[in-house]
């Protein structure tokens, strides 16, 4: 006959095994006397430390003990909190040079937008604006009343088209098919 | 000029104070002999044990504010006590003997118990240290939460931060080494 291993017996005696295992060794145990005896053995053992160790250990005198040691977990209580009381925790140099860190960098940037800003010319001069028109002609550009005119040599077949500042002519031979366009911006 | 008295201040901060004092007071009384013979177990030695009883106590009431459901805080206070007395093994080598000098008078509250009675229970309990003594500590703190507490487990698993696979070994070794402790007394 083979025995279950006494490791696992001793987890049977604790119920400490998986319901498959427990079964397995409840069957062996019908038929063994000897892994019985064993099983009981652990579960006395058991009940051996269970109750031993509710016990206090020989010459103990509980109530000294137990206001001895109240006593000093109160007295160990209050030094703490004297201690977090009386520790304030310093500012380290990181967390003082923290906030100039991110205010600097941010001052600097737009001080050199607004020194590149008064640098740079606009790009449009200041004055009076260009005027673009568009006549039977051809597309005119005029600005304090001087100007000058693309003409278009068939004027019957050219389409204009004129979008904001600029315009467009647009005309095709009739003879050759060839396309032509032509625009005039006003900058 | 009109001097505000201030008892209005102290009659509110008094009461919170003593709700917090009567409550660490019997937070402690209703813990203080089980954390003290669990860690008493562990190291087999009653100096000690009364060291790390304190520190246990100190460090949780420090946190006294996770422990308001009391259930949770036993469970959490086991668990400090079982690392800590982990800990301090770790720290100063296995289970060391109380010295003859340091052993408490006779206990006052055994005087109801018969002499012979008296040699009895001295007897299961040197037989019970002796018998702690041969495992590791993490077999004895798996053996004394799951026998002697009672803990299924997986919640010993938890405390002691590993598998429960592990828990079961480290429990089925110790239970084969007491029982083996006990035959070799025996003959």
């Amino acid at each position: 006959m083979t025995h279950p291993l006494e490791s696992r017996l001793a987890l049977y005696a604790g119920k400490d095994l998986s319901l498959p295992s427990r079964f397995r060794i409840a069957l062996h145990l019908r038929g063994c006397s000897r892994c019985r005896r064993v099983v009981k053995e652990f579960q006395g053992l058991r009940q051996l430390a269970g109750s031993c160790a509710q016990e206090l250990p020989p010459g103990v005198n509980w109530d000294v003990l137990a206001a001895e040691m109240k006593a000093n977990i109160r007295l160990g209580l209050a030094a703490a909190r004297c201690i977090t009381a009386t520790v304030v925790e310093p500012e380290s140099p990181k967390a003082r040079w923290r906030a100039p860190a991110i205010v600097l960098p941010v001052l600097l940037l737009i001080v050199a937008g607004w020194i590149l800003q008064s640098l740079n010319p606009p790009l449009r001069p200041a004055g009076p604006e260009f005027v673009v028109e568009v006549s039977s002609a051809g597309i005119g550009v005029q600005r304090d009343g001087r100007g000058f005119t693309l003409l278009q040599p068939h004027t019957e077949n050219v389409v204009y088209s004129v979008r904001g500042e600029a315009a467009g002519a647009r005309y095709v031979d009739e003879e050759t098919g060839q396309v032509t366009i032509s625009h005039v911006y006003a900058y | 000029m009109v001097t505000v008295p201030m008892p209005a201040m102290s009659e509110t901060v008094e009461p919170i104070l003593e709700d917090t004092a009567e409550w660490q007071n019997r937070f402690v009384s209703d813990n203080l002999r089980r954390i003290f013979l669990l860690i008493y177990r562990m190291l087999g030695n009653v100096a000690d044990a009364q060291d790390l009883t304190q520190e246990v106590f100190i460090k949780a009431l420090q946190r006294q504010d996770q422990l308001r459901d009391a259930e949770k805080a036993a469970h959490w206070l086991s668990r400090i006590a079982t690392n800590t007395a982990i800990d301090h093994l770790r720290r100063h080598g296995r289970v060391s003997f109380c010295e003859i000098e340091g052993i408490p008078e006779p206990a006052a509250n055994s005087s109801h118990e018969s002499p012979e009675q008296i040699l009895l229970r001295a007897e299961r309990q040197a037989f019970l240290k002796n018998g702690l003594q041969v495992l590791t500590s993490r077999e004895r703190a798996a053996l004394l939460l799951r026998d002697v507490e009672g803990l299924p487990a997986e919640e010993v698993a938890r405390y002691l931060k590993c598998s429960k696979a592990t828990v079961r070994s480290h429990i089925a070794n110790a239970r084969v080494k007491f029982r083996r402790y006990m035959m070799r007394r025996k003959s």
